[in-house]
């Protein structure tokens, strides 16, 4: 009798919030950035030190003694990358997905919503990894002035016409084929579509967690900033820019990685 | 408290105090220079500004600086669940704005703006434009709320359709804002120009009385031009009336979604100063910010209540009850068929979609067997229509009537009762437009069609496995009435729309 209504229960919670195992991602994705940041590594080929992540994906390389594949690095970026993006990211993404889901034949769509997140991811992931090489061709020694510089890039960012213009063209709706191919197709476009889009508006805060090398708490900074644009959008601009700016002084007095 | 009163009620001409006191404050506020916000053409261009639309520059005249323009200019919020807050705050600023001035030239202190009800049932009279409005001269002088309007308008003929006209469909929405069925008052957005989602009060009477009044080259028709016809604002009374309407329905509710009430909107106040208006201060006229009640404000659907979902008598509810099981059911939606082309070009001919419809889903009675709820009734359902991403590259364009399984071979128009709506010109091309404050997706529209499904359904011409729906030119006859008046016509442009499809919603 349990088992029955726990059942009907879950099938309740799938027919008024489709999107809800999305929810259950990002919380799972929330967790392994928290156990990575508690210093259990994630794999042999990287280092964390202060937090920071500090595998170099650009080239085979030697690392504890041992040869380093690319490969091997690029999985463990795929392995900070992922989670991150998952975490952060992929929430204000919630109502795009339910909106697919919405215009989508019953039956599809929870598949509609996979092939628009496999397309959102994929592009994400191409955008990170630019951004990964970028961050380490910086010498080490400006780590700290190159994530304090990129915190002030995106304060700034926050203020312009421009972010917020991009912001508005960030949750365009898609137009959608009712079933087979065609509505595969449309459906990983959007994923697509939804990464530029959400790139050009928050370009300057994903490269500034990129130049904490993923760091946690950065994380949950520039989380904070994401998703009060996005769930909060009366806030004013000025307060996701200060945030930013107090980002920056941390980084400067040594309290953010 | 004052009393915005019913235009047509007035004496229809300039001896009547209302409409005298308001040529004279439209009068004053025209001699005002461009760039002092209290000036009538600041005022058009916090609705909407495009130079091209509007007057020259008179000598020694200039615009604002750019950052009041960027600021306080190209506002106005269409196509959103702002749309009738924003515009109520709009209306209301600017009836204060002509108070100070019929106060400063010793008018009466109850002046309140009139509205005009041209859904009225009573007479044609009320669908024609009063008499004041009309005349381009008075006593010799250039009268101050005269302008050019689509043809026929400005001579006395009736204005618009009853189909542009009508005022009934929309109080049937039984809930505020939703996408697809959009409700009454639009679909959720972030504040912007044209968001995508009009609700059924905007789209009908409001943008289609746009369309009707101002036509395909007049300032009306036009959302960057439409506030610098004086007509604009007594339309306007009208649509917020009919906001005080639905709201006295005993089922009616607004959401609670701070994203909605706590969002405010920049103006300049009746004094000249900059200042911000939060939604949750305009959700009343009698408080905390607006002082005025309409003279009537009667359903045209009658005192009875109407249900959430089948807009048949039904159940009442508080407010808050209700918005939850609003929401309940807006989540139960479903898609049951979509057009499978990757678009449908209109232009200036008829033109038909088909496409194969799907047995909905059985979720209707989930949620009550997790509730342990006992089915009282057999659920009732709706069905509706929707329009997705309309859009336009240039202007103007038809509007659109929107039939539902016209038969094979026959004129649309001799099946009135096949009819599931019209589509706008008002906005369109502004909702297309991706730049500057605009969404970029184009317009959404849902026409309910549950009333049109059940009769075909029992003359047993309704085809569960197919449906044929058919567009046809709405107002092709202005361009004729244009070329008599010797005004140019421009050629129609082009009208896509992205997906038709079917929802159907779940009773309860």
């Amino acid at each position: 009798m349990r088992l029955r209504r726990l059942r009907l229960w879950v099938a309740l919670l799938s027919v008024e919030y489709p999107e809800c195992w999305v929810v259950f991602l990002s919380v799972l994705a929330w967790a392994i950035l928290l156990k990575l940041a508690l210093g259990e590594s994630a794999g042999p080929m990287c280092s964390m030190h202060d937090g920071i992540y500090r595998a170099p994906i650009a080239s085979s390389t030697i690392f504890d003694g041992r040869v380093v594949t690319f490969c091997q690095h690029f999985g463990t970026f795929i392995v900070h990358w992922l989670p991150m993006l998952l975490a952060m990211m992929v929430p204000p993404l919630l109502g795009s997905l339910r909106l697919v889901a919405g215009r989508s034949l019953w039956s599809r769509r929870h598949r509609a919503m996979a092939l628009v997140l496999i397309g959102y991811v994929m592009l994400w992931t191409v955008f990170g990894l630019g951004s990964e090489l970028l961050r380490q061709a910086i010498p080490s020694r400006f780590e700290r002035g190159s994530l304090a510089g990129s915190f002030l890039l995106a304060a700034l960012w926050q203020l312009t016409s421009l972010k917020r213009r991009h912001l508005i063209q960030c949750h365009r709706d898609p137009i959608l084929a009712p079933s087979g191919w065609r509505a595969d197709g449309a459906c990983l476009r959007y994923g697509c579509v939804l990464a530029a889009r959400c790139g050009l508006s928050c370009w300057a805060l994903m490269a500034a967690c990129t130049a904490s090398g993923h760091a946690f708490w950065t994380a949950v900074l520039i989380t904070s900033v994401v998703w009060a644009e996005r769930f909060r959008p009366a806030l004013s601009p000025r307060y996701s820019s200060g945030a930013l700016v107090t980002g920056a002084l941390l980084v400067c007095t040594g309290y953010l990685a | 408290m004052r009393t915005r009163r019913d235009v047509w009620k007035l004496a229809n001409d300039l001896s009547d105090k209302t409409l005298y006191w308001y040529s004279v404050a439209v009068g004053e506020m025209q001699t005002r220079m461009f760039d002092q916000p209290l000036s009538w053409k600041f005022q058009a261009a916090v609705h909407g500004y495009k130079a091209s639309l509007y007057p020259p520059l008179r000598p020694g005249e200039k615009l604002p600086v750019p950052g009041i323009q960027a600021k306080y200019w190209n506002n106005c919020e269409h196509a959103s669940w702002f749309f009738l807050p924003w515009h109520r705050i709009y209306v209301f600023l600017f009836e204060q704005l002509c108070r100070n001035v019929i106060l400063a030239k010793n008018g009466p202190k109850d002046w309140a703006l009139p509205y005009w009800d041209y859904s009225h049932p009573s007479t044609a009279k009320q669908r024609t434009l009063p008499d004041p409005f009309r005349q381009q001269k008075i006593g010799g002088t250039n009268n101050p709320l005269y302008t050019n309007r689509a043809p026929g308008v400005n001579t006395g003929g009736v204005v618009g359709t009853d189909q542009q006209s009508e005022n009934t469909t929309c109080m049937k929405s039984s809930i505020f804002s939703g996408v697809l069925p959009n409700g009454f008052g639009g679909g959720p957005s972030t504040p912007m120009q044209f968001s995508g989602y009009t609700g059924s009060c905007e789209n009908a009477p409001h943008n289609l009385m746009h369309d009707a009044i101002g036509g395909t080259v007049d300032w009306m028709g036009d959302p960057y031009s439409a506030a610098l016809d004086p007509i604009f604002w007594l339309h306007h009374a009208n649509i917020d009336r009919l906001w005080v309407t639905w709201q006295g329905a005993p089922n009616s509710t607004f959401p609670s979604d701070p994203a909605w009430n706590s969002q405010t909107f920049d103006f300049f106040d009746p004094a000249g100063n900059p200042k911000s208006y939060a939604v949750k201060d305009v959700l009343q006229t009698k408080g905390p910010l607006c002082d005025y009640i309409y003279e009537n404000t009667t359903n045209p659907l009658g005192p009875t209540p109407v249900s959430v979902t089948t807009g048949k008598p039904s159940i009442t509810a508080s407010g808050t009850a209700l918005e939850a099981l609003a929401r309940k059911v807006m989540r139960k939606s479903q898609v049951i068929g979509a057009s499978t082309e990757p678009s449908i070009t209109l232009g200036s001919g008829v033109a038909s979609v088909s496409f194969p419809l799907h047995e909905p889903a059985p979720i209707a009675d989930i949620g009550k067997r997790a509730l342990s709820v006992r089915e009282s009734a057999a659920p009732s359902q709706t069905v509706h229509l929707a329009l997705e991403n309309i859009t336009a590259t240039d202007k103007p364009i038809y509007e659109y009537e929107v039939y539902l399984s016209v038969p094979e071979g026959a004129a649309p128009r001799s099946h009135p009762e096949l009819l599931a709506g019209i589509t706008p010109r008002f906005g369109l091309l502004e909702a297309s437009e991706s730049a500057s404050k605009h969404g970029g997706q184009g317009l959404n529209l849902s026409f309910d069609i549950t009333e049109i499904v059940s009769a075909l359904q029992k003359k047993g011409e309704w085809d569960p496995k197919n449906l044929r729906v058919t567009f046809a030119p709405h107002d092709a006859h202005i361009d004729a009435a244009l070329a008599s008046e010797g005004r140019p016509v421009p050629a129609r442009q082009s009208v896509t729309v992205g997906r038709v499809s079917v929802y159907t919603l779940p009773g309860i």
